[in-house]
């Protein structure tokens, strides 16, 4: 099958549309209306997402390549066009917020009383803004969207949040605001070159790819735009906004920030920091190394001294986070593919982890380790669910979070022997605070004032299609590897390293020939 | 005489008669209202010979001996004043209705007031420009202290008064310096005798020019002119407060780009002004954003950012004479008119008879009590921040991508730094008005009258198609795209006369 015409579009602007609609109308339709009308929306449009994975296939210097594209023009005066693009490095991040948004209504639809209609609507609008992050090709564009993204999640963090809610919101929006303007800078002077050397503006990627800037390699532009994105991927030291915005948003809409939106920086250092600025990006990327790493063992030691589930997992994140971001700074075929691996794992094992410690807040109305404690013997259908995604988050082999961890660490090890050394040690790290935590608010004595009722159908509904893609991406992980490794390898190939040239270690072979359970490395 | 007929002056003179008209009619209606609907449909007609003209008149016209200039930077900027115009009557209506003083004569004097901005804005002389000047601050100033028996009206009124007259005073003397250097006062003969002469770094010249600038640095509100503003602003009534931070900034603006364009090409003249300009813009921004910071009040609050919005401005102004730069001037101008006027309609509704809600927290919960004036004015502050898709954000993003093409990269990481500190007392009063509950809701009892809540619809409507449109949907309704395109094309027209004077002198 080919290109479906104008499916991208419908992805964004469904959701969109929808929500707008829904904040507009709110209480005006019928009592209650909004929140079926909010899941039907989502639904579809999770349902929409998996033609990506139909059709749109695209053959390329003999690899199959996923490719949706739509190119309309918008402003043609300033060289800015309506440019969308879906290929194997964002089809998954893009499937993945489609379906996880109707996880996140399903999480709400009792912990959310007031102003429903709002709520609802700002959640399809988040959900619309970040896929039109994600499928934008057009600077111009994309930098749109990824302010839209920010207005739901400014409102949803200020009006339902818990009671340092506004200090957050505040917080949470001047540190991503202090990132993306300058990276407006960034995206001004790019264009500005591509004036200067082909004598007319343009902000399509694929024009502004190549561009030869100044001895320095631009390194001024490409840490304008690298201070965006680490600043939404929490890279150490930028991480400060992070731990407080998650305790305080409700458990839903942190569900999606961390899950999904704290993905987009990441995503914006591969699509467009890094493989616009190949020179600079080299000479900075060491540095980088060593912060990403300083933010794993960090953050790390952090979560260890936290005395709440959720905040626990609020430091987890930027810990898990930092392991990608080593992937992302290496430049090296396995690291980014790991890394891109890894991105999607971390989302499926955080995201349940904050659902499920937001089902125990709705029930116990607080995450305090002190008043928690015992859950599995009242619930031992949500304890066994929380141990597997503990474990996959922990990188148990045979559950999604090892592959991609072990590949970025296998990838940066030949590049960053000590900095990767001491990265590995978050895997104890994690393992202490994350089986600690699950100790601390699973097993223990009983408490009495703890009563906790198991998983309702709902929220069966809600965990268990995560829980078997944990399963079935640590089983099986070559499918996806399958699809992300040309695209890995066209970027790096733009980055100026031949990526297949760098041929895997064999441990690498034999790892992924055994996780895979297929034949070795390769194509179908 | 016969000039006088022309189409290219109609609008002017339109305008013109309606407001002698609506002056002699508020002396003899008894109904306020029916003065301010017959105000509001002159400026309809107004707004509809200014469209024709920009189509059918010539790009560029002279009138009596060449001190006025009719072109498409004049029309231009009448659609502007028409569009601040059109919503202070409208929102003015309401608030003075509200506050039982609804008298026909705040009407005649946003006219003349806005005359007045129609004459500076298409004045090629110098003198003609410090007559519509006079015409429009004298108007504005009554308007200032509308309220007679407000303490702080009559505070702001006294304050603006006399810090205006310095400032045409400094004008006037700047005026006679130039004549003295120069010869003339007329723009275009300005331009043509400056063109590749040492009289360009004439120190009498210099210093003419520099007051100039300073006495127009008072109207914008310009570091260091900018003390009277915030208590002005604070007590004018709210709409009159729009119309000044709206028409009055256009029109001295303006003028700024006609002068500063008047003295042409780089030369020791040149860099002088720019570094002047420059200073200010850096030293306006940081002054306006810091301050707006520390503001208690939402209309000071309010008055400051566009002390801030002022440095942006300038920051454009820096960057002339580059077309690309005059206008992206231009085309934030526009949204600034938009956004600011707006933004003041919203607030002179949500604060209520006699301006009840000062503080922000009296604004505590109006987003859910008043929820489309709420929403529309939140809406303006993000457009104000310059947060896509709106017209600000299009707007900031213009002037930043002329500001880098003139090499000036590091005054907009400045400006850049600036906007992120703005973000923290927008978004503080978008917070205050959805995010807190109030304990005692503060009962303004107001509701929109239909009117009003047109302009709502219209403004938030054109704030977003301003961002984001491709093409227009109607002239009330300008795509970001189309809107960047009359900004070229009156700025493309500005450089005609001087070129015709310099033909002439040769």
């Amino acid at each position: 099958m080919s290109n479906i015409p104008y499916l991208l579009s419908c992805l964004i602007f469904l959701p969109l549309l929808a929500g707008a609609l829904i904040v507009w109308l709110r209480e005006d339709v019928a009592d209650g209306w909004e929140r079926p009308a909010a899941l039907t929306v989502a639904t579809i449009n999770a349902a929409l997402s998996l033609l990506l994975f139909v059709g749109g296939r695209q053959t390329s210097a003999g690899m199959e390549v996923l490719a949706f594209e739509e190119k309309l023009g918008w402003l043609p005066q300033l060289g800015i066009s309506y440019h969308l693009r879906v290929d194997g490095l964002s089809v998954f991040l893009v499937s993945l917020v489609a379906w996880l948004t109707p996880v996140a209504i399903m999480a709400s639809w009792r912990l959310i009383r007031e102003r429903q209609g709002l709520y609802y609507g700002l959640i399809l609008l988040f959900s619309g803004g970040m896929l039109g992050a994600l499928c934008s090709l057009d600077l111009f564009l994309f930098y749109v969207f990824w302010e839209i993204m920010l207005v739901p999640a400014f409102f949803l963090i200020g009006l339902y949040g818990g009671t340092r809610r506004r200090e957050a919101t505040i917080k949470f929006v001047i540190y991503t605001m202090v990132g993306s303007l300058l990276m407006l800078v960034g995206i001004v002077s790019v264009a500005h070159q591509h004036f200067l050397l082909h004598g007319q503006w343009s902000f399509d990627l694929t024009k502004l790819y190549g561009l030869q800037y100044g001895a320095d390699g631009g390194v001024w532009l490409f840490l304008s735009f690298a201070l965006a994105f680490v600043i939404k991927s929490a890279l150490f030291p930028f991480h400060t906004w992070l731990p407080l915005t998650y305790d305080e948003a409700p458990a839903p809409v942190t569900f999606m920030l961390s899950a999904l939106m704290a993905k987009l920086g990441i995503y914006g250092l591969l699509r467009i920091a890094l493989p616009l600025f190949p020179v600079a990006a080299k000479a900075v990327a060491p540095a980088l190394v060593g912060l990403a790493v300083c933010g794993v063992v960090y953050a790390g030691f952090i979560a260890l001294a936290q005395t709440s589930a959720k905040r626990v997992l609020a430091y987890a994140s930027i810990s898990h986070l930092g392991v990608i971001l080593l992937g992302v700074f290496s430049l090296n075929p396995q690291a980014i593919s790991g890394a891109t691996f890894h991105m999607v794992a971390h989302a499926l094992t955080t995201g349940a982890l904050f659902l499920l410690v937001g089902i125990i807040y709705e029930r116990v109305g607080t995450t305090e380790f002190e008043s928690l404690g015992g859950i599995a013997h009242k619930a031992p259908f949500l304890a066994t669910v929380m141990l597997i995604v503990v474990l996959a988050s922990v990188g148990l082999p045979g559950l999604c979070g090892f592959v991609g961890e072990f590949l970025v660490f296998v990838g940066a090890f030949g590049l960053a022997p000590t900095a990767t050394a001491f990265a590995v040690s978050s895997v104890v790290l994690g393992a202490s605070y994350t089986l600690w935590m699950q100790q601390r608010v699973l097993f223990g004595p009983a408490r009495a004032d703890c009563a906790v009722k198991d998983l309702s159908g709902r929220e069966a509904i809600m965990v268990v299609p995560i829980v078997l893609l944990v399963f079935g991406l640590g089983v099986f992980p070559q499918a996806m590897l399958d699809r992300i490794n040309p695209a890995t390898g066209a970027y790096l190939s733009r980055m100026g390293v031949n990526a297949w040239q760098a041929q895997p270690t064999p441990a690498v072979r034999t790892l992924t020939t055994k996780t895979s359970g297929t034949q070795p490395h390769g194509h179908k | 005489m016969s000039e006088i007929f022309s189409y290219a002056l109609l609008p002017l003179m339109l305008l013109t008669g309606f407001a002698v008209i609506v002056m002699l009619l508020s002396a003899l209606v008894q109904d306020s209202r029916r003065v301010a609907y017959f105000s509001l449909a002159g400026l309809g007609l107004v707004a509809l010979a200014s469209y024709g003209a920009w189509l059918h008149a010539p790009a560029s016209a002279q009138f009596f001996g060449g001190s006025v200039t009719i072109d498409r930077f004049s029309y231009y900027g009448y659609c502007l004043f028409l569009a601040a115009g059109m919503v202070t009557i409208v929102s003015a209506l309401q608030q003075l209705e509200e506050e039982n003083t609804l008298r026909g004569e705040y009407f005649a004097l946003l006219l003349f007031a806005l005359s007045g901005a129609f004459v500076m804005v298409s004045s090629l002389d110098l003198m003609t420009l410090f007559l519509g000047l006079e015409t429009m601050s004298l108007a504005v100033y009554a308007l200032v202290g509308y309220r007679r028996g407000d303490r702080r009206g009559n505070e702001a009124i006294l304050k603006y008064f006399f810090l205006g007259a310095l400032a045409a005073a400094i004008f006037l003397y700047g005026i006679a310096l130039i004549y003295g250097a120069v010869g003339t006062v007329n723009l275009a003969a300005l331009a043509a005798q400056l063109e590749g002469t040492a009289l360009k770094n004439s120190p009498v010249l210099m210093l003419g020019s520099l007051m100039l600038v300073v006495a127009l640095g008072f109207k914008i509100a310009a570091f260091p002119f900018h003390m009277w503003l915030p208590d002005v602003y604070e007590g004018a009534p709210s709409t009159v407060t729009g119309f000044m931070a709206t028409a009055v900034k256009v029109a001295a603006f303006a003028v700024l780009i006609r002068f500063l364009l008047a003295l042409g090409a780089p030369g020791a003249l040149h860099d002088m002004l720019t570094q002047c300009l420059l200073g200010m813009a850096v030293l306006t921004m940081f002054v306006g954003n810091i301050f707006a910071m520390a503001q208690s009040s939402v209309k000071r609050m309010l008055a400051f950012s566009g002390i801030a919005h002022t440095g942006y401005l300038l920051v454009g102004l820096t960057a002339l004479p580059d077309v690309d730069a005059g206008s992206s001037v231009l085309v934030y101008l526009a949204a600034y008119v938009l956004t600011g006027i707006a933004a003041f309609a919203c607030l002179s509704h949500l604060s209520g008879r006699f301006e009840k809600r000062r503080a922000f927290s009296d604004f505590a919960g109006v987003g859910f009590e008043q929820p489309l004036a709420a929403t529309v004015l939140a809406l303006c502050l993000f457009s104000l921040i310059g947060f896509p898709p709106t017209v600000g954000f299009f707007a900031k993003y213009y002037l930043f991508l002329a500001a880098v093409k003139a090499g000036l990269t590091p005054l907009v990481v400045v400006a850049v730094v600036n906007s992120i500190l703005s973000i923290y007392y927008y978004l503080r009063l978008v917070m205050v008005m959805f995010m807190v509950r109030s304990p005692e809701p503060l009962k303004t009892g107001t509701s929109a009258s239909p009117m009003v809540r047109l302009v709502y619809v219209w403004a938030a409507c054109a704030i977003f198609w301003g961002g984001v449109g491709g093409v227009s949907l109607s002239p009330l309704l300008p795509g970001a795209a189309p809107l960047m395109q009359s900004a070229r094309q009156a700025m493309e027209t500005l450089g005609l006369p001087a070129q015709a004077a310099l033909s002439q002198a040769r």
